[in-house]
Formats: C-alpha cells, structure tokens, sequence
C-alpha cells in the first residue's frame, strides 16, 4: 500500500534522506522512529508530494505519487505534529470546507460531517469556533476532519503530545480500528511505549537512513541482549 | 520600586529606541518607500490645503465667516475618525494581543494592566493622526504668516484633543464589549435600544437646529454635517476655536480652549481608569469565553453560505471559509468599512454638493479623480488581504496541500475570489460617483471597464507576487507585509493604478475638452478601451503566471 524505493532528499550539505526503501501493506500499523533532525518528517512530506525528492519513487495505494499526484493524494491523509486549524470556524463548517475541497457529494458531506463528530465525541461543540477549544478537542476536529474522505493510507506526525488519557486512548483505538478495515498507518512517534503497544512493525531511521525494520519480534532477534525497544533505539541512535 | 504599568511602558521605549538604532539593518527599499511616502504625503498635502486657503481667502470677506466653520466641521470628521481608530485599536490591545494574554499570567495587576493597555492604544490609534493635522495646521499657519510660537502652540493643542477623541473611542468600545447584549432576544433589545436612541438623536439634532443662527442655517444647506460640527460642547469646536485663537494672538482664549481641552483629558483618563479598573477583569473574562460556545446550531451566515454559495469543490469551499473568516474578524470588516465606507459617504454627498450640474468637462474631472482614490484604496487593501494569503495558507498545507486539487489551482482561486470582491466594490462605489455627478456616456464607458479591469489587475498581482515570495511558518499578517516582497507589491500596485487609471483619465479629459477633432473622436476610445485592457492585463497577468510557476515547482 505505500511501496518507497530508494528515495533521496538532500539540503544542501546535509542528506536528509538517504536511500530509504519502505514496504508497508495494506492494513498494517507502521511505526516509524528515529530521533529529532533523522528525516522522519521529511519522508513523510515526499511521501504526500509537500516535499519534492532528488530521487527514488513512492507508490501509493497502487497509484505512483511522482506521475499521478493529485490521484496520489485522494487515497492519502496526513496529520503533521501541530496541525493548524481556522480559528474563525467552526468544527462543522471545517469539516464541510474538507468535503467541498475533496469534491466530495454535498449530501455525503451533510451526513458523514456530523457522523463524524459524533465518533469524535464532538457533537456537543459542532459550532463552537475552533480556537475556543482545547488542544485534545482540536486534534478530535483534524482526526474527524482526516478520515471523513476515507483515506486508504494516512501519515501520522506525533499524534500524541498534549493530549490526555482519554484522547490518547481514542486515537490509538481509533488507529487499530481503521487498520483492522483495511487503512494503511505510517505513524511517527517519540513515544516508544505506544511504539511497541500498537506497531505492527517498527521503523528505526537515523541521519536519513532506515538503521532496523521489521517487529519487535524480529528486532529483539536480530539484536541479542537487547531487552527493551528503548535499549535498541538508544544503541542504534546513539552516536 | 516603579510601578508594573510604568515599567511596561519604559519597556517598550527601550524596544523603540533599539528598532531606531537598527534601523539600519532593515531593507532599504523598505525605509526608503516608507520615508518617501511620507514625505510625499506631509508635502502633497500641505499644498493642497494651502491651495484650499489660498481659494477661500480670495473670497474677500466670506472667507473670515466660512473659515471658522469649516474648521469645526474638518475637525469633527477628525474625531470621528480618531474616535473609530480607538474604538478599534483599543479593542485589540486590550483584548486581543498575545502580548495581553501572556501580562495576565505575569504577576501584574489588573489595574496596570489596564493603564498600560490604555496608554499603548491611545499612542497607536492616533499617532497617523498627526499626519493630517500637521500639513493642515502649517498650511494654515504658513498662509496666514504666522510667527514661530503660534505654530507651536497651534500644535500643542492638539494633543489633548487627539488624545481626548481617540480615548473617547476606547471608552466606548469598552462600554460596548462589556454590556453588549449576547444572544437573539438580548441582541433585539439592543437593537431597539438603539433604534431609540437614534430616534432620540434626530428630535435633539431638529430641536438644535430650529436655535441656530440665520448664517449657520445658510451654510448648512450647502455643508453636510456642518449644524452637528457646531454645536458648542463639542470638542471639534474648542480645538478649532483654540487654533483661530492663537492665530489672532489671542493668547488668552487660545489658553482656554487648550486648558479646556487639557482637563478635559485628565477627567476622561482619570474616569477610565477608575472604571477600566472596575469594569475590565470582567470583560477581559467575557472575552476570553467565545460567545457561541455551547451554540445548538450553525449561525445565520454560515447556513446562508452553505446553502446558497454558487460552485463546487476547492472554488465553493474557499469562498465559504472565507467569507466566513472576514465576517467574523473585526480587524477585517472594519477596515473595509472604514475605507469603502468613507467613500461612499463621500460620493453619497457629492449630490447635495450640486456637482451634477457643473460643466461635463469638470463633472467626468471629478469622475476620475474618484475613481483613482478609489483605485488607490483598493490596492492599499489588496496589499494588506490579498497578498498574505498564500502565505496564510501554507499553515494549512496539511489538509490543503494534500487535497485533490494543485496548489496553483488553489491560487488561481484566491485570486479570482479576490478579484471579484474588489471588482463588486469598484464596480458600485464608481457607479455611485457616476450617477451623483451625472457624467456623460464617455466617462460611463470607461468606467465601466476600468473598475473591474484595476480589480483583476490588483488581485492578479497581489496574489503573484504573494505566492512568489510565500512565507511558511506561523506568520501574522503584518510581518508578512513587512518583507522584501510586501514592499515591492504595495509599489507595484500604486503604480499599476497611476498607470491604468490616471493616463486614460488625462486623455479622456483632452477629449471631452475638445482637444481632439474629427476620427480622432472615434479612434480615442477605442484605443484608450485598449490600452486599459492591455496594460491592466499585463500588470496582473506576469505576476500571476510567475507566482504560479513558484507554487507549483517549489517545496513545503
């Protein structure tokens, strides 16, 4: 579902991405890790067309994202780390500006917006303006937002700082669900616990190069003596 | 120890001195059309009030009974204006800023707060004001050969009566905000309320006017708002009593009117800062709760749009959320207000001023002239909404960047949304210049075609060259604008309306003039009609493609 095939990105001096060569089928929850500069979010960004790469190919959902991007990105959905809202509107009017602006049919819109809300446990503050809410209600509004054209791949940047419990929960439930329908997850996080809870497989990429991949299964036996996720990451990142 | 307000305000003279002593370090191209502008501005002007002087005291006699009136009328439509600045400015000094929000978790108490917030807007809603009382009072002085020491004084005066109608201005937005009603029923009652009082307004306006003197009464025919100008407590009348006091050397009723003034202030100040102290935690409280929190359905306006907004896709949703967006941002609507709204009022008076029945050659002058201010407004505006807002956007990249249309398609709809809205406002603010003045079918024409061709013109090149210079991150407006690339739009635009405006102005004016004979009557039109069409073509044309290059080649 999202194939990446030697895919390169250099600024400057520096090879933010090196070679980077990914497989993840459909239905699967890939977390990817790496420290703070490693090239996580530039991946992402040439894997939604943001960021043009110097070279490599992306494919995703069957659809090369090089040749047909604006196909691409109709199966793709994405959450950056601090996702920016329209403070002046309102989680219902965002989610009717999303329908509009993914052609989506009115009436599909009129029915799926507060469905989705509903999911979200946003009802109650449907036309509350955005920027008189929380961060956890306005990550539920970009979630319910994201998934209402019903992406089959969606990239996920740090979903989980600042949030409490309850939206953490939500999300991470929300995740595996989506998943077991036959959504492909590409998640980044510095979290290695939630890494290790929900991960089908693990991604570990260091200065633009994937270091380890596979499950923690795979990880744990390709590196002996290493008991904990934490441990590898540290190893492997260390420098 | 000093006082929190005191040692917040020293803080920001320490930030403008710093900003005064790295100026050097800004663009030059900045500083330099900011000082020429200026300059151009204090020089422009104070020719033109000269010359306006100069007029009426070629009048003989008339003039020393016209000049006293107009003075309180020039100086009423200033306090107004200062009244709305401070209504506004301080709405969002008091409110709004992050800087306020960030003083509220600091130990600093309410009260300093509120002084200092007070100060700060005073000083920012009315320094600009300056720049039109300066050229008037020196031209005035300097046509009158004044000495020295009566400009000084003339200037002195009006401090307080700058500081008193822009404070006046706070004080009313304060009232506003704090007692405003909130929700339907409520909302009506505020209205009704003042529906009363402006009923009650006009009884008193009628009552004043039956006690007017003959000469007033003349003049009030000709001159709107003249009759509101004179009444005698207001303090439009005290500063200009004040000014043709010291221009008489009348030092003794020039004094008055100043200390007038001056305590006035000090009573005003003082009366805000007991009631800010008492009113404003309660309405910063009211302000930091949004009023439709718990709102059960979507407002009036977002369900009109919803329903009846033409168009599908990327097109329906940016007109939706934007429309959306201005209606609910003051600091939008109210600048277009503000701008568009002070012309219309203008060309609305133009009828009551007679021009309709001057001769066609100064009727279609005038025509222009209008057209020009209003072309000039309307790419002062396009510079400050219409080129920010691919940069605005690229915040939104996460959802918009992603979305099954191409970024330059998303600018090809920002600008024709903006192209429209300036062409909507052109098209009728001229159409009321027109049908006061009565021009001929020539200017009508032209007009015609020049209102939407500038309109396209500005959005096109705003939004080019936005996209051109796109600034990501989160940016405010205002930083965006002071750029490399803000500057050189604001240039571009006035000369873009200098050059599609002004020249078939001048030729249209040679032509009803009877400058041309014979074909040349026929052929004039059709090649002015042109070269309005070509040079505003190419104006928003070169920069739209140029930006769209950008857009779609670059990274995120």
């Amino acid at each position: 579902m999202i194939r990446v095939e030697h895919l390169q990105k250099r600024y400057g001096t520096l090879q933010a991405v090196d070679d980077l060569c990914l497989d993840v089928p459909s239905g699967e929850l890939f977390c990817f890790l790496g420290p703070n500069g490693a090239g996580k979010t530039t991946s992402i960004k040439m894997m939604t067309g943001l960021v043009k790469p110097d070279g490599g190919s992306i494919c995703l959902a069957g659809v090369d994202a090089m040749k047909e991007p604006v196909l691409a990105r109709s199966q793709l959905g994405y959450i950056p780390d601090m996702p920016f809202l329209y403070e002046r509107l309102t989680p219902m009017e965002f989610l009717l500006f999303t329908g509009d602006l993914y052609k989506m049919p009115r009436e599909e819109v009129r029915e799926k917006a507060p469905r989705m809300l509903e999911i979200f446990g946003m009802m109650d503050r449907a036309h509350t303006l955005n920027r008189d809410l929380s961060h956890g209600m306005r990550q539920r509004v970009i979630y319910a937002a994201t998934l209402m054209h019903e992406p089959k791949v969606l990239l996920v940047d740090e979903p989980f700082i600042g949030l409490d419990p309850h939206s953490i929960r939500l999300i991470k439930d929300l995740l595996r669900e989506h998943t077991t329908r036959g959504m492909t997850v590409l998640m980044t996080t510095h979290i290695l616990a939630i890494a290790e809870e929900i991960g089908d497989r693990i991604g570990i990429i260091d200065q633009g190069k994937l270091v380890a991949c596979g499950t923690l299964e795979e990880l744990n036996m390709a590196t002996p003596g290493m008991g904990k996720l934490e441990d590898l990451f540290l190893k492997l990142t260390l420098h | 120890m000093m006082r929190p307000c005191f040692l917040l305000i020293r803080n920001h003279l320490f930030e403008l001195r710093t900003a005064v002593r790295h100026l050097h370090e800004q663009p030059k191209l900045k500083v330099g059309v900011i000082a020429l502008f200026s300059l151009s501005w204090l020089a422009g002007l104070s020719w033109l009030f000269y010359a306006g002087f100069d007029f009426l005291y070629r009048l003989g006699g008339a003039a020393f009974f016209l000049v006293p009136r107009l003075f309180t009328l020039f100086f009423m439509g200033l306090g107004f204006m200062l009244m709305l600045s401070g209504a506004v400015t301080g709405y969002a000094t008091l409110f709004q800023t992050p800087e306020v929000r960030r003083l509220l978790t600091w130990p600093v108490p309410m009260r300093d707060l509120f002084y200092y917030s007070l100060v700060k807007s005073t000083l920012m809603s009315s320094w600009a004001f300056f720049f039109i009382i300066i050229p008037f009072i020196g031209a005035f002085g300097v046509y009158r050969e004044w000495r020295l020491l009566m400009l000084v004084w003339a200037f002195l005066i009006s401090v307080p009566f700058v500081m008193l109608c822009s404070g006046l201005g706070v004080l009313l937005m304060l009232v506003i905000v704090r007692w405003i009603p909130r929700g339907r029923t409520l909302a009506l009652l505020g209205v009704l309320a003042l529906v009363f009082a402006g009923y009650s307004a006009a009884e008193y306006m009628r009552e004043l006017k039956a006690n007017q003197t003959e000469d007033v009464m003349v003049l009030v025919n000709f001159v709107p708002g003249l009759q509101l100008a004179s009444y005698p407590l207001m303090p439009n009348g005290w500063m200009a009593n004040g000014i043709l006091a010291f221009s008489n050397e009348d030092w003794g009723t020039g004094l008055f009117y100043l200390g007038l003034l001056g305590s006035s202030v000090g009573v005003l100040f003082l009366f805000m800062a007991r009631m800010g102290s008492w009113i404003y935690p309660e309405t910063m409280q009211r302000q930091q709760v949004g009023s439709n929190v718990w709102a059960k359905q979507a407002s009036f306006p977002s369900r009109f749009l919803q329903a009846g907004f033409p168009g599908k896709g990327a097109l329906r949703a940016y007109g939706i959320k934007d429309s959306l967006i201005f209606l609910r941002d003051p600091s939008q609507w109210t600048q277009f207000l503000i701008f568009f709204g002070l012309l219309g009022l203008y060309f609305l008076n133009l009828g009551s001023l007679g021009y309709s029945e001057l001769d066609p050659v100064w009727s279609n002058l005038i025509a222009f002239l209008n057209m020009f201010s209003l072309s000039a407004v309307m790419s002062s505006l396009s510079a400050r909404f219409v080129f920010p807002q691919m940069s605005l956007e690229s915040r939104t990249l996460w959802m918009v960047g992603l979305a099954p249309t191409s970024l330059g398609k998303l600018m090809l709809i920002k600008f024709s949304l903006a192209g429209v809205t300036l062409a909507i406002v052109g098209v009728t603010l001229s159409s009321l210049s027109n049908r006061m003045l009565d021009v001929s079918p020539l200017s009508l024409f032209l007009s015609r075609l020049l209102m939407p061709s500038v309109a396209f013109s500005l959005a096109g090149m705003s939004t080019g060259l936005g996209s051109m210079f796109m600034e990501l991150g989160p940016q405010t407006p205002a930083q965006i604008l002071s750029g490399y690339g803000g500057t050189l739009n604001l240039i571009l635009t006035l000369l873009t309306v200098i050059l599609v405006v002004l020249i078939p102005g001048v030729v249209s004016h040679l032509l009803i003039s009877g400058n041309f004979v014979g074909h040349q009557m026929n052929s004039i039109p059709i090649f002015t009609s042109l070269y309005i069409l070509s040079v505003s073509g190419l104006a928003g044309g070169i920069p739209l493609w140029l930006g769209y290059r950008t857009v779609t080649r670059r990274d995120y």
